[in-house]
């Protein structure tokens, strides 16, 4: 039995653009409005969740929003993550969540 | 946070550009948010995984490690600069191609510029020294073999055009 293409290389049609720096990844997608997000995963390994005090983090200057879980299910259910911070810079955020996590 | 601003002028791929940026703006973000050229890939951040990899003055570096203004006064190359005008492309990028040496690409352009630089510098290297060369570039998809397959057949080819 022969086949065309089990066995023999194809030539894949997507390869030029990935060579030539043209291609489109998630992170070079540019719309008005967009912000950089900070994922916030529990530092205690398999504990119950207990407090998230998002208050310190709100107060950071150009922070625009600090979501937990329970009111961004939809935005955060693909991941473990417990709560999220959003901001237009992206230093902003490198320091946002220490200390937000509680386990009981 | 510093919000100084510098004026960097810097050549990419040949074309000169003039532009005042926050002091601590990285490089690879000056690339992709100034100048919109997003095949340099940001990776790891912090300079372990290549993927940011431009020719800075000729020679590899981590646009993740270097600010906007270090760049004032340079030349650097980016995966857009490597093949030639009118259409072509560099032996690199038609060797990949012929090898499979990429699957989902992120990767690629790093490994396309550290490769340019080792083989300007490596004219005729066995696979022991393109594994080597190659060591500080992460691709998660290839295990590396089609990558060295590649490498060699520019080199080949490369050398068959001098």
């Amino acid at each position: 039995m022969t086949t065309r293409y089990v066995g023999a290389p194809i030539a894949r049609i997507e390869d030029r653009r990935l060579l030539i720096g043209q291609a489109l990844f998630v992170d070079d997608v540019d719309r008005p409005g967009m912000l950089h997000v900070a994922f916030l995963r529990s530092p205690h390994a398999h504990a119950r969740l207990g407090v998230i005090d998002l208050s310190r983090v709100r107060e950071r200057p150009g922070v625009i929003a600090a979501l937990r879980r329970r009111r961004s299910r939809r935005l955060l259910e693909a991941g473990s993550a417990t709560g999220a911070t959003a901001a237009h810079r992206r230093d902003d955020l490198q320091p946002a969540h220490p200390g937000a996590v509680g386990a009981r | 946070v510093s919000s100084a601003q510098r004026e960097v002028t810097v050549t990419v791929n040949g074309i000169r550009y003039q532009h005042r940026v926050e002091a601590r703006l990285l490089l690879v973000d000056f690339l992709r948010h100034e100048l919109a050229l997003t095949g340099t890939h940001v990776g790891c951040e912090h300079g372990v995984c290549g993927a940011c990899t431009v020719l800075y003055d000729g020679l590899p570096a981590r646009s993740c490690l270097l600010f906007a203004p270090q760049a004032d006064g340079h030349e650097i190359v980016t995966v857009e600069g490597l093949a030639p005008a009118g259409g072509g492309l560099h032996p690199l990028q038609e060797a990949f191609a012929a090898t499979h040496a990429l699957q989902c690409g992120f990767c690629t352009p790093g490994i396309l510029i550290t490769m340019a630089a080792f083989l300007a510098e490596t004219p005729e290297p066995d696979e022991a020294a393109v594994r080597e060369a190659l060591s500080g570039n992460l691709c998660r998809c290839t295990a590396y073999q089609h990558i060295v397959d590649g490498v060699l057949l520019a080199a080949r080819r490369m050398a068959g055009m001098r």
